[in-house]
């Protein structure tokens, strides 16, 4: 049992004067059998009331409005959060547990998970690659997924910034480039082709200066997949660090794909350019030690906004913080 | 009330005033044309018709200006859809606000702006329109007029009959200055003590143009002197063209429009007006001499675009912070 | 055969009367609303046959140029936007009523609020326990595959549970003489202005023939729609209830504007409304004023950029979340496009045994579902003889009249079935019935349908369906497409007491 503390801040800047921004975030950590959030502060800043509901998958939002102008939009998020180690898996599950698959998902209770989604469909690239890495129903599920987390993770190279927050899954196959989204959904994709139910997660991943080493991620905002297996249930896999979910994965958000759970989403009217910075900072302890401003570390990322006719418009503002 | 539905009530009473100036200034100018229409005061007639309508300036054909030209000119400020300022774009423009407002109209102040619309665009295509103009532009003009008048009979004297009218009056004063303005332009004059050289029946046209030509001859001798005109198109407080007599109802609306709907954020709105009212109140042609025409017009032109300005600031789309904070 | 010997029941009727009906067509296998086959009037029909038989042509021609005009000077038109000018246009009308007598409204009354009711408690049980879908009595996918299904509704409390206050349902009339629906329109139904219209327009252009007849009135729509708006919110007759409207190019613009008017509410456009803490208010003159209940005239995927479409400008950003929240009703509510999806309408009557343990009092025409096998193969071999429709569309598109197409159209749609048979359904063609219209100097019998408007209160016993609804003529001679958009009219409907 671990338990994380969490900093994330969010700085929006705008090159002219916003008003009337409604926004929702997703970043409160779930409650559920393998973890716990214990804590969540969000501030903002101008000041706004933040109040908050939950999505059809049960993932907390909070959300608010500034009315005012302003230049400038900051979320400090703050949260406490126990995870648990995951019960070990068994080495492999018997070939009936297709049958099994089949016959759930016959009941259609796992028909979001088994569906193609915005990001998550399948393409004529998606099946040269899936040949071209071997994936195929031979073996039983559990066997055939984690033989297809190793397949993603050698076949496509993890580079930051390699693709945008709205990229399909056809740019990273075609470059064997990407970041942890492409990875999940190419997994996602593949998996619900295959029949087994698959499910995005937004979450952070820590890392210690040992596992920074060897992992080459760079963010601690992170994604992966979680994979529905009989007998065993949600079984959460890795495929941009070929590993299976462990304790130092802590989960925010489930869904379908990228579209239904990004950290934030808002709509501003004003017609303004926007840059985006974020900062994550995770330690093991509770210790309040963190650094006083992690958005000089941060990546970001600037939007154009052009404005046609005079009458500024609300505008969605779908400029989001990427799953690195 | 919606603050989108008194933004279009305003513009309602402002493309209405708007289309009845300009069909009144279409039918005096025709009609002058008529008995005139040779002689060299044709010209600069057509020339601050355009001016006063804020139009480009008509063509001119060896060295005067080209008749066929100016009367196609003036059919297109009669029909010319595209153009805000013709009848036909006035009109459309004031129906499409009547249209998103039609709940709050009285069905018979809507109908009968619809028929108005209607009976205009059949109009459009009329072969011998300038053969029966003269009946058409009386025709056009009582309806519009009629429209004030059902105005003020089937609608509830609430907000948005309020803002009808102060859209309605700011026109107004929009015009008779612009009528003012064009008239001086063209004569080129800037400083005050020119007023006394003019040309009477010149005089005679902007009266008529403002429909005031009647009122003139009950107040002064009947030989229009241009400073009588500018004292009396400006300063008059019974004349219901002038820009006096506008602003004092400009400003006495305003007063009820913040009663009625208990606003705080009314201050600067009337103020503004306040000042204007007080000003040509107190002000004679000596004061208007002093400070030449052209710069007084300009200054209550200015007055009214503050006006307009801060009608948006305190009704239509005021900041929303103001009113959480 | 026409009708060469029209009686009446003193039988003193002039040659020139009776040259009016010398063009009317009946025919045995189409149901006629105001002929038996016997070419003898049916009982409500007898006493307009004989207004009619009394007014010359010319008069009938008179009074429909009266009523033609009295609708475009009252601007209830839709903009027709050509290259170079924009027209106005009537929706066309036809002056003669149809009539209906009071035992067959009944049939419709009670059918209807059953099946609206049972589509309800559908749609609740669908957006929380799935029980209907668990035991199988509708497909599942069927209902997760379909384009309106709102995910995000799962699990949200809809004010009074009532999910659909405003419905249009269209009835045609088979040849036996029995109405059956063909459709539900569950999102933002349109054309009860039009009905009301038509009324006014007739009363004003036909005012001697109302004497007598014993019409029921239809003019207490406007309130009874507002009172169910009022109930779906605690604050009742206090609540600050608006239309939102998507704006003056909607083709609907008018009926907006004339909703509000008879209501006496705010027509709002997205733009006026905004969410503050969770609430939605309007911008007025004096302020900020907060809101109750929207009755939304702008689809599901509109209503929110924050949420769904997100380039939509018609919408208010964060109203969905103000919405779970239960700080703001939406009539409809989000989601009910499921129910009317037109193969998920092919369950309705299980829907009704399902819930109400009742069998349908109205009748569903026959539906194929092209994503079952055997029916679409049925479908495929039989296209010159069906309707074929596509699931999402509405307004007469998307549609293949099998007897009336081409070899080219019957392919196109072979191919488009094939492709995504979830999309389309089939129907038998139908003999929709024919009622009189008096087209260029004659009467002349036209194909016609039947939208009755339901306000749904909860329970069936609280819902209204004013007496009649728009009754839509196909106006092309032979043609069975009712919709305005294809050449299709209206006219006035009237219920009958006690006949």
């Amino acid at each position: 049992m671990k338990y994380y503390t969490i900093h994330h801040h969010t700085r929006y800047r705008y090159d002219s004067e916003v008003r009337e921004s409604t926004m929702e975030v997703r970043m409160q950590p779930r409650t559920d059998r393998q973890q716990r959030c214990l804590n969540f502060r969000l501030e903002v800043r101008p000041h706004a009331r933040v109040l908050t509901t939950s999505d059809c998958m049960q993932n907390a939002i909070h959300y608010f409005d500034i009315p005012s102008r302003h230049a400038e939009l900051t979320l400090r998020a703050q949260t406490l959060v126990m995870v648990q180690e995951p019960d070990p898996l068994p080495e492999s599950l018997e070939e009936s547990a297709w049958k099994e698959l089949e016959v759930d998902s016959a009941t259609g209770q796992h028909w979001d998970w088994l569906t193609p989604s915005a990001f998550a469909r399948p393409t004529p690239l998606l099946s040269e690659f899936a040949d071209e890495i071997g994936f195929s129903k031979d073996e039983d599920p559990l066997s055939v997924i984690s033989r297809l987390n190793q397949g993603i993770h050698a076949a496509i190279e993890y580079t930051p910034n390699s693709t945008a927050v709205d990229s399909p899954i056809d740019i990273a196959l075609k470059n064997r480039r990407g970041v942890c989204q492409d990875f999940s959904h190419i997994m996602i994709a593949l998996l619900r082709k295959a029949g087994i139910p698959a499910r995005y997660i937004s979450g952070y991943i820590f890392q210690d200066s040992e596992s920074k080493m060897r992992n080459d991620i760079s963010s601690a905002s992170h994604a992966w997949v979680e994979a529905f297996l009989p007998g065993i249930g949600w079984t959460g896999l890795d495929p941009t660090n070929n590993t299976y979910v462990h304790d130092k994965h802590i989960r925010i958000a489930l869904g379908r794909d990228y579209a239904d759970v990004p950290p934030t989403r808002g709509v501003y009217k004003g017609g303004a350019k926007s840059e985006l910075r974020v900062g994550v900072h995770i330690s093991e302890t509770e210790d309040e030690d963190i650094p006083q401003d992690l958005l000089d570390n941060g990546h970001w990322t600037i939007r154009e906004r052009s404005e046609d006719g005079g009458i500024p418009s609300p505008r969605p503002d779908q400029e989001q913080q990427q799953q690195q | 009330m919606l603050s989108r539905s008194a933004d279009s009530m305003y513009w309602i009473g402002r493309y209405m005033e708007r289309s009845e100036n300009t069909i009144r200034l279409l039918r005096v100018r025709m009609n002058f044309m008529v008995g005139k229409a040779a002689e060299a005061g044709n010209d600069r007639g057509w020339q601050q018709f355009f001016s006063a309508l804020r139009q480009p300036p008509p063509v001119m054909k060896n060295g005067v200006v080209d008749g066929e030209a100016a009367l196609q000119m003036a059919h297109n400020l009669t029909f010319n859809a595209d153009n805000d300022n013709s009848v036909t774009g006035s009109i459309n423009l004031a129906r499409t606000n009547a249209r998103s407002v039609r709940s709050q109209l009285s069905s018979q102040l809507w109908e009968h702006l619809n028929r108005l619309y209607l009976r205009l665009h059949s109009w459009r295509d009329h072969q011998n329109w300038h053969q029966e103009r003269d009946s058409f532009f009386r025709e056009l003009e009582s309806s519009v007029s009629l429209f004030q008048g059902l105005a003020l009979s089937s609608l509830l004297h609430d907000e948005g009959w309020l803002f009808i009218q102060i859209g309605g009056h700011l026109e107004r004063v929009i015009s008779v200055c612009s009528l003012l303005e064009a008239h001086f332009r063209h004569f080129g004059i800037d400083g005050g003590d020119e007023l006394e050289t003019l040309d009477p029946l010149n005089g005679i046209g902007v009266l008529r143009a403002c429909n005031s030509f009647e009122s003139y001859c009950r107040v002064y001798d009947p030989r229009p002197e241009t400073q009588f005109v500018t004292s009396f198109l400006l300063l008059n407080a019974y004349l219901p063209n002038s820009a006096r007599f506008n602003v004092n109802q400009i400003a006495d609306l305003l007063k009820q429009v913040a009663g009625a709907t208990e606003t705080r954020r009314a201050g600067d709105l009337n103020r503004i007006a306040g000042k204007l009212q007080a000003h040509l109140q107190y002000s004679q042609i000596d004061d208007v001499i002093e400070a030449g025409p052209r710069a007084f017009i300009t200054d209550i032109m200015d007055s009214c675009n503050q006006i307009h300005d801060a009608l948006y600031e305190t009704y239509f789309n005021y900041e929303i912070e103001d009113v959480f904070s | 055969m026409a009708v060469n010997s029209v009686t009446t029941k003193d039988d003193t009727v002039s040659e020139s009367a009776i040259s009016l009906f010398s063009n009317y067509a009946l025919d045995g296998t189409i149901f006629d609303e105001m002929f038996q086959g016997n070419g003898r009037p049916r009982l409500p029909y007898q006493k307009l046959l004989q207004s009619i038989l009394e007014l010359q042509a010319s008069e009938l021609t008179q009074r429909q140029q009266a009523a033609d005009l009295t609708f475009l000077n009252r601007g209830i038109t839709f903009t027709v936007y050509g290259e170079d000018s924009t027209i106005e246009r009537i929706f066309p009308y036809d002056i003669l009523p149809r009539i209906i007598s009071e035992t067959e409204w009944q049939t419709i009354d009670r059918g209807l609020c059953q099946r609206i009711h049972a589509i309800n408690l559908f749609l609740r049980d669908v957006y929380h326990e799935g029980r209907i879908l668990q035991e199988g009595k509708v497909p599942f996918d069927l209902i997760y595959s379909c384009r309106n299904y709102q995910r995000e509704m799962r699990g949200v409390k809809v004010s009074n549970d009532v999910y659909t206050s405003i419905v249009g349902s269209d009835l045609v009339r088979l040849p036996s003489g029995e109405f059956a629906v063909l459709e539900d329109n569950l999102r933002v139904p349109s054309g009860v202005s039009y009905m009301l219209a038509n009324r006014e327009v007739m009363t004003q252009v036909f005012p001697g023939m109302f004497g007598g007849y014993g019409i029921k009135p239809i003019g207490h729509y406007g309130q009874a729609l507002l009172q169910q708006l009022q109930t779906l919110t605690p604050k009742g007759r206090d609540a600050t209830i608006v239309l939102l409207t998507p704006g003056i190019f909607n083709s609907a613009y008018f009926e907006h504007t004339f909703l509000a008017r008879v209501m006496g509410i705010e027509l709002v456009e997205g733009a006026d409304l905004l969410i503050h803490d969770g609430f939605v208010y309007m911008r007025t003159t004096s302020g900020l004023q907060r809101v109750d209940v929207i009755y939304r005239r702008i689809d599901d995927e509109f209503v929110d950029p924050l949420h769904f479409h997100p380039d939509s400008v018609l919408g208010v950003p964060g109203l969905f979340n103000a919405y779970r929240a239960g700080n703001i009703t939406l009539a409809n509510a989000i989601g009910t496009g499921i129910a009317d999806d037109k193969a998920v309408y092919a369950f309705v009557p299980e829907m009704i045994r399902y819930y109400l343990g009742e069998e349908p009092i109205l009748q569903n025409i026959e539906t194929y579902l092209c994503l079952r096998d055997d029916e679409r193969a049925y479908v495929l071999e039989n296209l010159d003889k069906l309707v074929v429709k596509a699931v999402g569309e509405s307004g007469g598109y998307g549609m293949l009249i099998g007897p009336y197409s081409t070899a080219k159209e019957r392919e196109d749609f072979r191919a488009q079935i094939q492709a995504e048979p979830r999309n389309f359904i089939a129907q038998p063609t139908l003999s929709l019935s024919r009622a009189p219209c008096f087209i260029n100097g004659n009467v002349v019998s036209r194909h016609v349908d039947l939208r009755p408007f339901i306000l749904y209160g909860g329970e069936q016993e609280n819902t209204v369906i004013v007496p009649g609804g728009l009754t839509r003529v196909a106006l092309r001679e032979g043609s069975l497409v009712v919709n305005s958009s294809q050449g299709g009219g209206s006219k006035d409907t009237w219920v009958l007491q006690d006949i």
